[in-house]
């Protein structure tokens, strides 16, 4: 029996012999004291969605139908704004060789508008995000920053 | 030797003589087009707006958020993937395309790749047939490019019927 469990040992310690070594955590995690409170559910007081397209017109109606579904859901809204575009510009000769007064002008422009929504909780955000994502039109890039609200860590606060 | 070389000269004394041509050298560029002297030349709503009408007139042919400004992540692979959805929609309709393929629209929603534009079917109407490359064409590209493809084709009877105007 003993000499089996010896086997089994050496066969484990061959098993996991690793090239890579990590040090072994010197305090249990469940004994470690706790320092952050446990909560049900996270909060966040305001999340910036900022939305960008070259089309001005599509931002515009983006921009009414999230309004809709913020009216419709009950979510808070925070201030929204409008940023001013980003211009783009590469003048090129418009003939193949010399004519240097004579140029084309290539532009895009990239306009970017914000929405803030303010105190949701978690499984809110990610629905109301999910289905607002899902409806984004082509062409519409997202960016979406959280802030969220937490207590003060427990040994601050004992 | 000689019997055979007379015999191959008189054969080529039959043959036709023929002006070589090659295609004239045209100073055609992008939206430049020509009119012709009766007016046949056709043009679509998208062929009739000029390059600056872009984003006010007409829009763009291809919709994704990859060409935003800080948003180029993988930019060059859609551009890509534009050409070869493109390339295969041109090769696998070649007798249903309107203006020879050029004004399929290529939309991106999230995962979803959708191909928008106008067939014509003149020669013949077989739905069945319709069908079933739609269904190849969409199984086809989703297996090569790894993401749903969805066609939105619409079709016309004929050319003329997305004729904007004649020059």
């Amino acid at each position: 029996m003993l000499k089996l469990a010896n086997t089994v040992r050496s066969g484990l310690l061959t098993s996991t012999i690793r090239n890579v070594r990590t040090l072994a955590p010197t305090v249990n995690p469940a004994e470690q004291q706790q320092v952050q409170a446990v909560l049900p559910d996270k909060l966040y007081s305001s999340i910036e969605i900022e939305y960008r397209g070259h089309d001005k017109a599509v931002l515009k109606s983006y921009t009414t139908f999230l309004q809709q579904v913020c009216q419709h859901l009950e979510i808070p809204q925070g201030r929204l704004e409008v940023l001013p575009y980003i211009r783009w510009v590469q003048p090129a000769l418009r003939s193949k060789f010399v004519h240097k007064k004579y140029k084309l002008h290539y532009e895009t422009r990239t306009h970017i508008s914000k929405l803030e929504i303010q105190n949701v909780t978690g499984s809110t955000a990610s629905t109301f995000l999910e289905y607002i994502q899902r409806n984004i039109p082509e062409g519409v890039g997202m960016r979406v920053g959280f802030t969220e609200l937490q207590p003060l860590p427990l040994t601050i606060q004992n | 030797m000689l019997r055979y070389l007379q015999n191959v000269e008189t054969h080529i004394s039959h043959s036709y003589r023929q002006i070589s041509t090659t295609s004239t050298l045209h100073k055609n560029r992008a939206a430049k087009t020509k009119s012709t002297s009766n007016r046949t030349q056709l043009l679509t709503y998208e062929m009739a707006q000029k390059p600056h009408h872009i984003g006010v007139r007409k829009s763009w042919l291809t919709w994704h958020s990859q060409n935003l400004e800080e948003f180029r992540q993988t930019q060059p692979l859609v551009v890509a993937q534009d050409e070869v959805v493109r390339r295969f929609i041109r090769g696998f309709f070649p007798q249903n395309l309107v203006v020879s393929g050029n004004e399929i629209v290529i939309k991106r929603r999230g995962n979803v790749l959708i191909v928008a534009g106008f067939l014509q079917y003149s020669r013949r109407l077989d739905i069945r047939r319709i069908y079933w490359m739609f269904g190849f064409a969409e199984e086809f590209l989703s297996i090569l490019l790894k993401q749903p493809v969805k066609l939105e084709l619409a079709f016309v009877e004929s050319e003329e019927e997305v004729a904007y105007n004649y020059i």
